[in-house]
Order: C-alpha cells, then structure tokens, then sequence
C-alpha cells in the first residue's frame, strides 16, 4: 500500500508521513520540540484514538505548526489512508 | 510562479544552462526533475535519483524567499508515491544549516559536501538493528561484503577475522541493485557461517556502500571513482557504524584487480589507520577468488570452473530454480554487477 503524505515544510505547518504498520508508532521531527514534543504527540495521539486508527506509523516534520493544524493535517492523511485502503 | 515536471528534451538542456550558474551539472542518473518558474522563466529546480534528491538551485533573485521548502515538500511527496520513505540530500557545506531547518538530519559532511537524510535516522535505525540481532557491547571486528556472491575468498576473510577477535560481524550489502538479490546473498552468508559460534550475519541496511552513501560504486566506470566518492561512505561507518556496535576493527581483502575496490581500500586505510586489516588474497593454484570472476565465468557457462571458488552455500544456491534465475538475469547484463 502507498504511503500518505500531507501537509507542507512551509513554516507554520507540518509534514505527515503515514505507513502500514506492525503497531502504532509516531515519530516528530519538530524545530520546537524542546518545548512541545510532548503536546504534539498528545495530538497526534488523540486524534488517532478519536479516528480508530491502530497500526500505523506516523511521522510528523512539524515546523511550529499549531495543535488545530496539526490535528487538520492527520484527519486529512487519515481520510486519504482509509480512501486508499478501500481501494486496494 | 507554478511547479512543474520536466520531461522534454529541451526543458533538461534550460534546466543544464540553469545549474550552471550555481557550478552544478545535471548528472545523467537523475530519474525525476522538476522546476519552478515565473513568466517562463526558471527560478528555482531539483531532482531526484532514486532515493537521492539533489541539484538543487533557485535564482539568486528568488533566495531567501522559502523556495526550497517548496521544492523539498513537492520532492517529498513524490518519493512517497513511489514508496520510498527514506530519502537522502547531498548539497554543499554551507547549505546544511538550510536543510536542517527543514527537519533534515545531517549525516556526515565532508571538506566540501554533506550527506542529510529524513524519513529515518541512522542512530535509531542501528540502534533498533542492534536490539533485533541482540548484539552486545563488547568489541568487535567487522567486515562489509556484497557477496555477489559468496566465494571462499569471502570466507576466508572471515575466517581470518573471526579467529583473531571473539566476535566478528559481517554486514552484507543490503542495496538490491547486484545480480544475485540482497535475500539471496544474506541468505547464503548465513548458511556459509553457520557453523561459526563467534560470527553475526547482518544487513548493512541504506548506510553502507548503499546507492545514498556510494552511488558511483553502482553507476560508473570504474576509471571514474575517486577518493571522495568513497568518503562519505568510509565516514559514515567510522562515526555510525563502528560507535553504534563498538566495531575495533575492520577487515578487507586486498585488491589486486579492481581500481575501484583499490581505491575504497585505500581511502579506508587513510581514515581508520591501524583500524583496518587489509588481508592478502586467498588464491587457488595461481589465480585471485574474486566474486568478479566468478560472474564471468557463469556468464561464460563455465560452472565447474566457478564452482572451484565456491562454497557449498553458494554452489547449492545457484542448484536452485531461483540461481538458475540470477545467472540467466547475469547473461543479459552488461555492467559490473
């Protein structure tokens, strides 16, 4: 299954990256994660868990995107993942 | 200002007279360009080869202005269409601190060139090898090898390894760009040292003599490689490698035939010093084993004649439907692997 990709490296946004996976997995790469690594992860988290989505690996290349676009961002590639999934 | 592909001719030979401005060639293994342009003018373009994104440049005018995001995400989605997930940046010295606010990590850099990555990231990735082949902290010797395939020149290097340190590792080149598949050839090292209590067969994985890290080693004349093709290579295994499996040293054979291998040997030697162990050849009557001449050989359909530099892994592996397979694919190939 092809990957999802989502989102821009445009300041102010972020990248997603997901993958089939064997479990959940999240990866960030984040200009500030010092100082939100873990509200981003919360994020992500949570709006896998509100979505149902296990399984999947996800990379987030944030360049200070806020929470509701990051959220925006997931729910788009999540759209995309399920699309592709009943696809193939 | 739009995005867009280039496919014609003509588009490559603008984008050709474009790089050149910046001292870039546009080099023939690129698979995938694109540009941006304004009023029909090129002001900003990359491409990519592989899983390499590399050339490129945006017209001085048009610098400081985020194009380079711009490109990178648009190459990025890209290779994600084609399912690679793991992608590298060559670019000049200068130029990292760029890419790096980008989410790209710097990998190794040399005088004058830097490798970056993202998608991935090497500690973690051997990190995680590391734990899967539960390999300890206690030194080790290494050795790298494509095993194209596995000849008893391979083997008696390590041997001779393995006897002279209480752990061995032998990374087999994990790039499947070679005549025999990278599962073949892992497969067949593992047979071979079985019987080895002291010895760890594992993939190299993208990092070794991998199309990022050497992408000459797969694509030029031989006549063309010189020293800083291989360095980054050799860099990348003395501060990821050798940190990471606490590797003392590390083995190959002498060269007598390849200028190429020579070279890599050579530019080995000059950064590891007493750290590398260069082996003499292990011959049978009055000729060198080498894996190159073996190929020749089964091309040539002189089996009995190559099956004097094998061993048994590798003789039964080409018994097999899918090593009848690879010789047939090597019949019709022309280049070196």
């Amino acid at each position: 299954m092809k990957t999802i990709v989502v989102g821009s490296l445009e300041s102010s946004d972020c990248l997603i990256t997901l993958q089939p996976n064997e479990n959940t997995e999240i990866n960030i790469e984040s200009t500030v994660f010092a100082m939100y690594g873990e509200q981003i992860q919360k994020v992500l988290t949570d709006t896998l868990k509100a979505h149902n989505i296990e399984n999947i690996h996800v990379l987030c290349q944030d360049k200070g995107a806020l929470d509701y676009t990051i959220e925006a961002r997931l729910i788009t590639a999540i759209k995309r993942f399920k699309e592709a999934k009943d696809e193939s | 200002m739009r995005i867009h592909d280039v496919v014609l001719e003509e588009e490559k030979d603008q984008v050709q007279s474009f790089l050149k401005q910046f001292d870039l060639t546009y080099e023939d293994d690129i698979d995938d360009t694109i540009i941006i342009t304004e009023n029909d003018c090129i002001i900003a373009t990359a491409s990519t080869s592989v899983n390499i994104i590399k050339c490129i440049a945006i017209a001085p005018a048009y610098q400081g202005q985020n194009m380079t995001s711009l490109l990178l995400t648009e190459m990025i989605k890209r290779l994600a269409n084609k399912g690679i997930n793991h992608y590298f940046v060559y670019t000049l010295d200068e130029q990292v601190p760029l890419f790096k606010a980008l989410g790209l990590k710097p990998i190794v850099q040399t005088m004058t060139l830097a490798l970056l990555e993202g998608g991935k990231n090497i500690q973690d990735t051997l990190q995680k090898l590391k734990t899967e082949y539960a390999i300890n902290d206690a030194s080790k010797a290494a050795v790298v090898i494509n095993a194209n395939p596995l000849t008893l020149g391979h083997l008696h290097l390590i041997e001779t390894a393995r006897k002279q340190h209480p752990a061995l590792l032998v990374f087999v080149v994990s790039e499947d760009r070679s005549v025999f598949p990278f599962k073949a050839r892992l497969a067949i090292v593992k047979k071979a040292c079985e019987s080895f209590d002291n010895v760890t067969v594992l993939p190299s994985l993208d990092y070794l003599v991998s199309y990022a890290t050497f992408p000459k080693y797969f694509l030029q004349k031989e006549a063309n490689i010189r020293e800083e093709h291989a360095m980054i290579d050799v860099l990348v295994f003395k501060k990821y490698y050798m940190k990471t499996f606490n590797i003392v040293k590390r083995y190959v054979g002498e060269e007598p035939m390849s200028e190429m291998t020579a070279m890599y040997n050579k530019t080995l030697k000059k950064y590891l010093t007493n750290q590398l162990e260069i082996i003499p050849r292990k011959q049978l009557k009055d000729s060198v084993i080498s894996a190159s001449t073996v190929r020749n050989l089964l091309k040539k359909d002189h089996q009995d004649h190559a099956y004097q530099y094998l061993p048994q892994a590798t003789v039964d592996f080409l018994e097999t439907k899918e090593g009848k397979d690879a010789i047939r694919r090597l019949k019709k190939r022309a280049t070196r692997h």
